[in-house]
């Protein structure tokens, strides 16, 4: 059997790199911003019959008046413009799409969204809100689903922890690939956006909590086996179940990213990583928090050469896990 | 005897089950196929036009407008909400959108959904405006101790400025006899071209709304009485200009107020006593539904009449006997549209002119559908507008990346699980007819979101039957029979079934209360599309993989354990 358990160490620090990595390149690069759901403004998707210069679309902003406007260009017909927007009882009408006729030639394609500051500031308030009371709903039933065995608080901080990391690593990615690829395709923190975590968050506890299940069984089922050699006698139960279902989902998320409108990708990119994440977190860092747990260690580092407490932790594992 | 009825029972059993599942399916099936077969549970429908099988879609996916307003006063009463929902469905019926959606949303808001609506901004300039019309005069106000009085700026005697820019302007001369109105002709030919006559040459610019100087009896008894000239020919002014700039040029032209340093004059609703009751002149005096569009017989230009009812006549006619000589103010939503200098005594209800076609025709409708009981905010606090070509399009893409992730999903079932693979993926078109006639029957609104929720639920449908079928063929490689390993795979995959399914429908219930509040159709879709595909998802990998397993394995040639056993 792979002793899933003994390079856990290794698998915390790999956590660590990619996170940090990804979080410096979102901090330190063109980083996400926030959508007009969450800021505030106007979003105008445009894509003209013909090609269109930049200047041309420029031009018709300022015909509205408008400071401060954001063009962006995607290919020679398809423009993407932010507009600030000011509040209630002094707004303006905002006719954009006769503005571009106007001045950058006819329309194929065009939508326009608005949101004003008073709506974008509850959107922020309701986002924080249902965030929060999805991360305590989760905990408590994972603590509810394991109350039958010993340490039921352990599984939940556990199942937390992993879920922390999967949206860490959604930033992480999201700021990488800002940085690399921002030209190819703009993601934005979107009302979509929160979607996608908070589905990630349900998928990562799903993935987590077979595993449990897995562990859950065979505590109760083996009582001479130790939790090192439980875990890694789980893990390999589940693992064929685990990569099928992170796969089959992986191919309907993917083949909607590259096939699909683009209106929702915000939501797909969170979701791809957060299933990868989700599938990887559940066996490399939620049951090895458990594990750590458990045995009080952290297991040793095959590179460096065993981390504090690493002879003890091999001692703990060798005998029992064959 | 007893054992006689325990047969029974267990056959009833056998049969009641599958009988009900085969029903179930059919319903959704045909439900599909068939549009008087929707369930009507809710009276909102939304467009239905040449979507894939009668599905209902939403904004982003066939184009339309979703606007959200806001009443200015955050606790209006319930009543006055829906009476301004009311005034507004009126409005959008009369305007022609077909099947669109007004709700209220929270304490103070209003959703409005038009579907299949591509001039935008018509529509907000229809659904915004308070559409309050009132008839005004000028009346001296006493100016407060230490404002300026030389520079009193008074709101609405601009006209006055305009009419010495342009002199040559002259207002036209209604004659009241052959002011019959025409009726409305939806198609003027040479609407644009006549309105060039002497009246106000307003050729130039076509696009504003020139305040021609116009006020008319419709039937006039004597027909000399009723002239209307005007010192205010505002032919290139637009209202909304009219309204903020204003010199005191009316103050020294006016007769009556003495152009005393003490006083300003400014535009107040006209009253009179009709039959000892004080009656202001306003839209409320208008009788319900006289607002129609018709063309000036000798301009050609467009007009708005309407009829007031018997006290708003009377008034009406009082006023104008008060104002000969002076100006009167037609004000929509305080702003001037006309003011005319009024000739004579006008016994029936004015016209009004100066708007192009398209202004006159969605006065006429807000005027018929009444003022708001309470002021909106002008212009919506949120907005989406898709047009149909991008809407069609996202559909397109989003049922073609669908089709093909389900497609690669049921491969990949059928090669990595052989037999329980085949039965998955006839479950997976199973679970997609359940979902589809549940979409329609309830109806469920069809969004980008939700067709992605859709697609993402194929992936928890399928990792039900995952989980059931690994601890199968555990089962099966302990070397249990057949029927043993589908029972005890089915009972030991069940609770991590259970857990998984209930924290995304906790995830699902959450998303769902946020999407309300902000009336975020994207995120309540998706919520929604999720929750129903969890259930049934779960509906479907319990009941009818382990079924169509029974099923598959009654049929001996079937049954050989290397079809299960990779």
């Amino acid at each position: 059997m792979i002793n899933f358990a003994k390079y856990r160490a290794t698998y915390f620090l790999f956590s660590l790199v990619l996170i940090v990595g990804g979080l410096s390149a979102l901090f330190l690069g063109p980083g996400l911003s926030f959508s007009i759901e969450f800021s505030s403004g106007a979003a105008v998707d445009a894509t003209f019959v013909a090609p269109t210069e930049q200047e041309a679309v420029e031009d018709a902003i300022d015909s509205l008046g408008y400071e401060g406007a954001l063009v962006q260009g995607f290919g020679d017909r398809e423009y993407f413009l932010r507009l600030p927007l000011a509040e209630q009882s002094e707004r303006q009408q905002l006719d954009v799409r006769n503005a571009l006729e106007e001045y950058a030639g006819p329309l194929q394609g065009y939508s326009f969204d608005l949101v004003s500051p008073a709506v974008a500031r509850e959107t922020v308030r309701n986002g924080l809100f249902a965030v929060l009371i999805a991360v305590v709903g989760i905990l408590g039933y994972i603590v509810y689903a394991f109350r039958s065995i010993r340490h039921p608080f352990r599984y939940g901080i556990a199942a937390i922890i992993a879920l922390v990391h999967d949206i860490a690593v959604a930033f992480a990615m999201a700021g990488l690939f800002m940085l690399i690829a921002s030209q190819w395709l703009h993601l934005e923190i979107s009302s979509m956006f929160l979607v996608g975590i908070l589905t990630l968050l349900g998928y990562s506890i799903n993935d987590t909590i077979v595993i449990f299940d897995r562990i859950r069984e065979n505590i109760l089922r083996d009582t001479n086996r130790d939790i090192v050699a439980t875990t890694n006698y789980s893990i390999m139960e589940s693992m064929g179940r685990s990569i099928n279902t992170s796969f089959t989902t992986l191919v309907v998320l993917l083949a909607l990213f590259l096939l699909g409108p683009t209106t929702i990708r915000d939501f797909l990119f969170v979701m791809i990583i957060g299933v990868v994440s989700g599938t990887y977190s559940s066996i490399f860092t939620a049951s090895q928090v458990i594990v750590s747990w458990e045995t009080r260690s952290f297991g040793n580092l095959p590179f460096i050469g065993g981390g504090r407490g690493g002879s003890t932790s091999s001692a703990a594992t060798s005998p029992s896990a064959s | 005897m007893s054992g006689l009825l325990g047969a029974v029972a267990s056959r009833l059993q056998r049969w009641i089950i599958p009988g009900f599942i085969v029903l179930f399916v059919l319903f959704a099936a045909l439900s599909l196929m068939r549009d008087e077969w929707r369930i009507p549970l809710t009276d909102i429908e939304r467009g239905q036009q040449d979507t894939p099988l009668g599905l209902t879609l939403g904004l982003d996916l066939q184009g339309g407008v979703h606007l959200v307003y806001e009443t200015v006063d955050p606790n209006p009463t319930p009543e006055q909400l829906n009476g301004v929902v009311q005034i507004i469905r009126t409005r959008v019926d009369q305007f022609g959108v077909a099947e669109p959606l007004i709700q209220t949303l929270g304490a103070n808001r209003i959703v409005v959904q038009l579907p299949g609506v591509q001039d935008v901004q018509a529509a907000k300039d229809l659904i915004g405006a308070p559409a309050v019309l009132d008839f005004r005069e000028l009346i001296p106000i006493p100016i407060e101790p230490g404002e300026d009085t030389g520079a009193t700026i008074d709101s609405a005697s601009d006209d006055a400025t305009d009419a010495e820019a342009t002199p040559e302007a002259e207002p036209t001369i209604d004659d009241g006899a052959e002011s019959t109105p025409v009726p409305a002709d939806p198609t003027p030919t040479n609407a644009a071209e006549s309105t060039a006559g002497p009246s106000d040459g307003t050729t130039s610019a076509p696009k504003l709304a020139n305040v021609s100087p116009s006020i008319a009896a419709q039937t006039t008894p004597e027909p000399t009485t009723v002239t209307t000239p005007l010192p205010s020919a505002t032919a290139t002014v637009t209202p909304e200009t009219t309204a903020t700039e204003g010199p005191t040029e009316p103050v020294v032209e006016t007769p009556t107020p003495e152009p005393d340093a003490e006083f300003r004059l400014e535009w107040e609703i006209a009253r009179a006593v009709v039959d000892g009751e004080e009656v202001e002149l306003t839209g409320d005096r208008l009788e319900p539904g006289s607002a129609q569009v018709g063309f000036n017989p000798t301009t050609g230009a467009p007009e708005v009449y309407f009829q007031m009812d018997s006290q708003g006549r009377e008034a009406f006619r009082l006023v104008s006997r008060r104002l000969v000589g002076q100006l009167m103010g037609i004000f929509l939503d305080d702003e001037a549209i006309l003011t005319p200098r009024i000739q004579s005594e006008i016994p029936t209800s004015p016209r009004i002119t100066g708007l192009d076609l398209a202004e006159a025709q969605i006065l006429a409708i807000q005027l018929n559908a009444g003022a708001f009981p309470i002021p909106l905010e002008k212009e919506p606090i949120l907005e989406r507008d898709v047009d149909a070509f991008l809407g069609a399009d996202a559909l397109e893409r989003g049922l073609r990346a669908g089709m093909v992730g389900i497609l690669l999903v049921a491969l990949f079932m059928v090669l990595y699980y052989r037999m329980n693979g085949v039965v998955a993926a006839v479950a997976l078109i199973i679970y997609a007819i359940l979902v589809l006639g549940t979409f329609k029957s309830i109806p469920v609104v069809l969004t980008l979101s939700g067709l992605a929720a859709f697609v993402l639920s194929f992936g928890f449908a399928v990792d039900a039957n995952v989980l059931i079928f690994e601890r199968m063929k555990e089962e099966l490689r302990a070397g249990r029979s057949m029927g043993s390993a589908i029972d005890i795979g089915f009972n030991r995959a069940w609770p991590a079934i259970r857990d998984g399914n209930f924290t995304t429908l906790i995830i699902a219930a959450i998303l769902f209360w946020f999407g309300e509040r902000l009336g975020a159709s994207l995120v309540q879709g998706f919520a929604l599309t999720l929750a129903i595909g969890i259930v049934l998802s779960m509906f479907s990998a319990l009941v009818i993989t382990r079924r169509l397993l029974r099923l598959v394995t009654n049929f001996e040639p079937l049954r050989k354990t290397r079809f299960y056993i990779p």
